[in-house]
């Protein structure tokens, strides 16, 4: 017979257990606290976020006042400022974002589906999918904007129905098979990437290259208003969708037995998931990490506790502040943010590492 | 559930021959087979001055001889990555590493990339030292910022600084990149893998690395299937691996170093091969590792020769081929088996 | 991965007999047909990617009552609950929740009157255990349907009742494997079902945990009519606790009705492959099995050579029932 227990068997009281009424405080008490700290760690998540997109709009190596660029907003004509506001400052803290929200969004949404802190968008290669739709786009068939875009939305749902499809999924099977049939999907496409570099004339590639790493230069307006719009439809359905999530962690077997099919909870949130990574990638390229690292991080700061909403900011901030270090950090370089998220993104994941206590890892 | 574990000795025979005559077949092909197929009278009258006869200077010798090359460096790319994947996954328990996964190849390819942007790269033989050493530096780091955690290296520490690691050096390696056309120009044949227009020899400045990475990995079958057993029953046998598995971890690096110092990155071949292996062998790490070292060198020659004949007259690298074809292999072997 | 039928004496523990004394409903031949019927099995055949599993099952569920599924590991128990709990839709037959076709049902409806306790439930990182415990009450939210005092009420009772509301404020990962395992019931209870289906609740816990486990079961059954239906590997403890035993071999039913009826040296046998001496304790119904393996050792002792006589007794006795 097993022995497993080392707590005293008699925790509960002797008497008849005849439903007793119990603290209904408790529960609820228990529940409070934690919903507390969501909405004190959200109020200052949020309140980082404003920090950052102010400075990313005003400082720089060209100040803007706030009345200035007040003004500017509504319409006044300020020669130097208004160009660089309006052309560069502004829609860069707009798409960085967007594209925080998104990616740190469906990244959270992801490891929630595959109950696995490491999965993410990247990790399974739809971000990938996008990637390689779009650099063949860009090179091969010699397109840009709006085709890029479509091309971005098409590779990474292709890559998603593809894992869904092929490792079984859709039909409940273990997310472990899931994690796999996303790597080898990535490994794949990023070789097909390398070898469209390898063909191209270094003009494009290095366009291409540029693109790859993850850039908010030179974003369009009309590409901010895209992304904003799918950003405002998919996260509240996402938040929808996530408490359902909730109940698939538990295991598939108990979500049915509590009414929720895994199956097509999984669906919608992949869908989402994908809206959401290829809207983002297809403007500003796969910019590394963030989708990958905002949901522990948010984790962390609510002690424990997944949350999408906070996971999508931390996702703005990290990619408000990293856009700032990388167009100011080395004067005269304009660096793609990719380049700042990634070499900051190490570091942040040494500190999850230290941090995470060793009886995690996951035995299936 | 549907591997081979029991399969008697026989079958076991039977199955490394067959794979002794696989690659010898293939091997036969990466000689014949290219631009210009060569029949196989002329591939042995190639052969002739190789093998201490008396060469007549014709062309058809030069491209045996250069093919010659490709095939001796497939072979010792295709064992080396194969025993690295093989030891990797053994030493983490971890059935998705492979030989990038302590970021060796990341380090190797910072390496060159710094090498270029200071403009101290002397061509293919340079490009060895610099993917050599950077690849070893990037384990030691690696090996060195996972052992700072509480509980010492664990495999899941390892992984991750590696992936860290990994990251972290593929955006210093965009950042060049993109700022430094010079750079991206030569970059981007490295990055993909090839053996193509490597001669022979540098395989010796190589070899001393790749021998001892040989050596250890080759011995490392008991110390990976006690690792296989977890920490807890490990102890409990009174088995004592930690120094053994450092010294495996070495060996496994110091062969992935040399993979990629020969011809880069080259995806895949690592991760599926003991996979594949294992459903013939079982879990036994002795024999998945002799197994390895045969079905590596196969993998990579068929998908090299492969590679020459999809577009001709134009030639894909091998690491492109072994990413196309090993992504259906390790799908199709995630479907099939149970794995965990 | 395991062998469907192990010649091991793993299954039947050596000679534990149920804990003594208590009322015992399970004493006389449970009447089932008192209670009507919960949840009726019909022609049931069940199986994954088209391989059959269960075939022909015909099972019914008394209500109010105690129903334990035993059998060999493999033998598909837990499948038969995947099926009465609608994860798995029939090949053939039907499944009747009160005389309604449980596959019509709306998925919450079904939610709402049946609770099910998987055998490896997942704890997702980091969850309290009041955060886990009132996620079973999902079925009962809707979209404007939010959260109420009246769920904060069912989950305190299910904490209450199960006795972990000390542990309200921990983390579930961090909790012992009973403790782990009284949570996860806690979740059940908390969906507020007529009829709750548990997969292995016992298994992991050690003896005194099972009893308290097993004793809530009971708790519930008797004193708020809920149906229960279990898998259990103990013999002796599926014997004590239910009033209903099924016994499943190679996804068949071998034999099913009051413990006394069922559990017979010829079933064992039939269903474990292990033979074993039987013994009803007269007069409060306590069962002891005692594997015989292939060591003739504890037959040869003193005491154990004047049992076969009482063994067969038993067994004639069990079987008139
Ligand atoms: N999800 C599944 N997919 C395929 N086969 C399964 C699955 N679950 C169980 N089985 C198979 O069904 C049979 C019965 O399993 P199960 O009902 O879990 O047995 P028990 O609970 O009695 O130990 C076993 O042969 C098992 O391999
Ligand atoms: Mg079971």
């Amino acid at each position: 017979m097993t022995t497993l227990g080392t707590t005293t068997a008699a925790t509960r009281p002797a008497g008849p257990a005849t439903a007793p009424p119990g603290d209904p405080g408790l529960p609820a008490r228990v529940r409070a606290r934690t919903r507390r700290r969501s909405g004190l760690v959200l109020t200052a998540l949020v309140t980082g976020w404003l920090a950052a997109f102010l400075v990313r709009v005003l400082l720089g190596d060209f100040t803007i006042t706030v009345p200035d660029a007040l003004r500017i907003v509504t319409g006044t004509e300020i020669p130097g400022a208004s160009f660089i506001l309006m052309e560069s400052k502004l829609p860069r803290a707009l798409a960085g974002t967007c594209a925080g929200l998104a990616l740190g969004a469906s990244g959270a949404t992801f490891q929630a589906m595959a109950r696995n802190p490491l999965a993410s968008p990247d990790v399974l290669g739809i971000t990938m999918g996008s990637s390689a739709a779009a650099v063949f786009t860009l090179v091969v068939l010699g397109g840009s904007g709006p085709a890029v875009t479509v091309a971005a939305l098409a590779g990474g749902a292709a890559v998603a129905a593809a894992i869904l499809l092929l490792s079984g999924a859709a039909a409940g099977a273990a997310p472990y098979r899931m994690i796999l049939t996303g790597v080898a999907l990535a490994a794949m496409l990023t070789s097909v990437v390398h070898w469209v570099l390898l063909t191209a004339d270094v003009y494009r590639a290095h366009e291409a290259m540029v693109w790859l790493t993850g850039s908010l230069t030179g974003v369009r307006w009309a590409e901010i208003g895209r992304m904003a719009l799918v950003v405002a439809v998919a996260l509240p359905l996402l938040a929808a969708v996530a408490s359902r999530l909730r109940l698939v962690e538990l295991g598939d077997d108990l979500a049915h037995g509590l009414g929720v099919p895994p199956r097509q909870v999984r669906a919608q949130a992949m869908g989402l998931v994908v809206v959401l990574t290829a809207t983002a990638t297809a403007v500003c390229g796969p910019i590394a990490f963030v989708a990958f690292l905002a949901g522990p991080i948010a984790r962390r700061l609510l002690g424990g506790h997944t949350s999408i909403p906070a996971a999508a900011v931390v996702g703005a901030v990290i990619v408000v502040v990293a856009d700032y270090l990388a167009a100011y950090a080395l004067p005269g370089t304009n660096l793609p943010v990719g380049v700042v998220t990634g070499l900051a993104g190490a570091p942040f994941l040494l500190w999850l590492l230290v941090s995470t206590r060793p009886s995690r890892q996951e035995a299936a | 559930m549907t591997t081979l574990t029991g399969t008697p000795p026989r079958v076991r025979w039977t199955a490394g021959l067959i794979g002794l005559a696989v690659l010898a077949v293939c091997a036969g092909l990466s000689v014949a087979v290219g631009a210009r197929t060569l029949p196989p009278a002329d591939v042995l009258q190639g052969l002739a001055p190789l093998l201490g006869g008396d060469g007549t200077g014709s062309p058809t010798e030069s491209i045996v001889r250069a093919r010659a090359d490709r095939t001796v460096i497939g072979v010792l790319v295709g064992v080396a990555v194969a025993l690295s994947g093989a030891a990797m996954q053994g030493l983490t328990r971890n059935p998705l590493a492979d030989p990038g996964l302590l970021g060796v190849n990341a380090g190797a390819a910072l390496a060159i990339v710094l090498g270029i942007q200071a403009g101290i790269l002397g061509g293919a033989s340079g490009y060895v030292w610099f993917a050599m050493l950077g690849g070893v530096l990037a384990a030691a780091v690696v090996y060195g910022v996972a052992s700072l955690g509480p509980a010492g290296p664990q495999p899941l520490t390892m992984t991750l600084t590696g992936a860290a690691l990994t990251a972290g050096v593929t955006s210093v390696v965009a950042g060049v990149l993109v700022t430094n056309d010079g750079a991206l120009e030569v970059f981007r044949f490295w990055q993909v893998g090839s053996i193509a227009g490597r001669s022979v020899e540098l395989v010796t400045g190589v070899a001393p690395v790749l021998l001892a990475g040989l050596l250890i990995v080759a011995l490392s079958g008991p110390v990976l299937n006690a690792t296989a057993l977890g920490e807890d029953l490990e102890r409990a046998l009174g088995q004592r691996t930690l120094l053994a598995r450092g010294v495996v971890a070495l060996g496994a690096v110091a062969l992935a170093a040399s993979a990629v110092a020969l011809a880069g990155p080259i995806a895949f071949v690592g991760l599926v091969v003991p996979h594949l292996v294992r459903l013939v062998t079982g879990p036994d790490y002795r024999r998945v590792l002799l197994g390895s070292a045969l079905v590596g060198p196969v993998l990579v020659l068929a998908t090299d020769v492969l590679g020459r004949v999809v577009s001709p007259p134009s030639e894909v690298q091998v690491g492109i081929m072994t990413a196309v074809l090993g992504a259906p292999a390790l799908i199709l072997l995630v479907r099939r088996t149970a794995m965990r | 991965m395991t062998a469907v039928q192990t010649p091991s004496t793993r299954h039947a523990p050596p000679a534990v007999s149920g804990p003594a004394g208590g009322m015992g409903p399970d004493a006389g031949p449970a009447a089932p047909a008192t209670g009507g019927t919960a949840l009726v099995a019909q022609g049931v055949s069940l199986g994954y990617q088209g391989r059959p599993v269960v075939e022909g099952l015909d099972l019914a569920v008394p209500r109010g009552q105690v129903t334990a599924v035993v059998g060999p590991n493999g033998c598909g128990k837990s499948t038969v609950l995947r099926g009465l709990a609608r994860l798995l839709r029939p090949t053939a037959g039907q499944v009747l929740l009160d005389g309604r076709d449980l596959h019509r049902m709306p998925t919450r409806q079904v939610a709402r009157e049946v609770g099910l306790l998987p055998q490896s439930p997942v704890v997702p990182d980091g969850i309290t255990v009041a955060e886990l415990v009132s996620r079973g009450r999902h079925p009962h939210r809707g979209l404007l349907r939010q959260w109420t005092r009246d769920d904060d009420r069912v989950v305190a009772e299910a904490l209450a009742v199960t006795g972990t509301e000390d542990l309200a404020g921990r983390e579930v990962d961090q909790l012992s494997g009973g403790q782990r395992q009284r949570v996860w019931i806690a979740m059940v209870l908390a969906q507020r079902t007529g009829l709750l289906l548990l997969d292995e609740p016992t298994s992991f816990l050690d003896i005194a945990h099972q009893v308290e486990v097993l004793d809530l079961v009971r708790d519930l059954s008797t004193q708020q009519g809920t149906t229960v239906v279990m898998v259990l590997h103990d013999l002796a403890m599926a014997a004590r606790y239910a009033d209903h035993l099924v016994a499943v071999r190679e996804g068949r039913i071998a034999a099913q009705g009051a413990p006394r009826a069922v559990v017979t040296a010829e079933t064992v046998e039939q269903v474990f492959g292990v033979r074993c001496r039987v013994r009803w304790e007269e007069p409060d119904g306590d069962l002891t099995v005692v594997p015989v393996g292939r060591h003739r050792s504890t037959s040869a002792r003193p005491g154990a050579a004047a049992r076969p006589g009482a063994a067969a007794t038993a067994t004639t006795a069990g079987g008139a029932s």
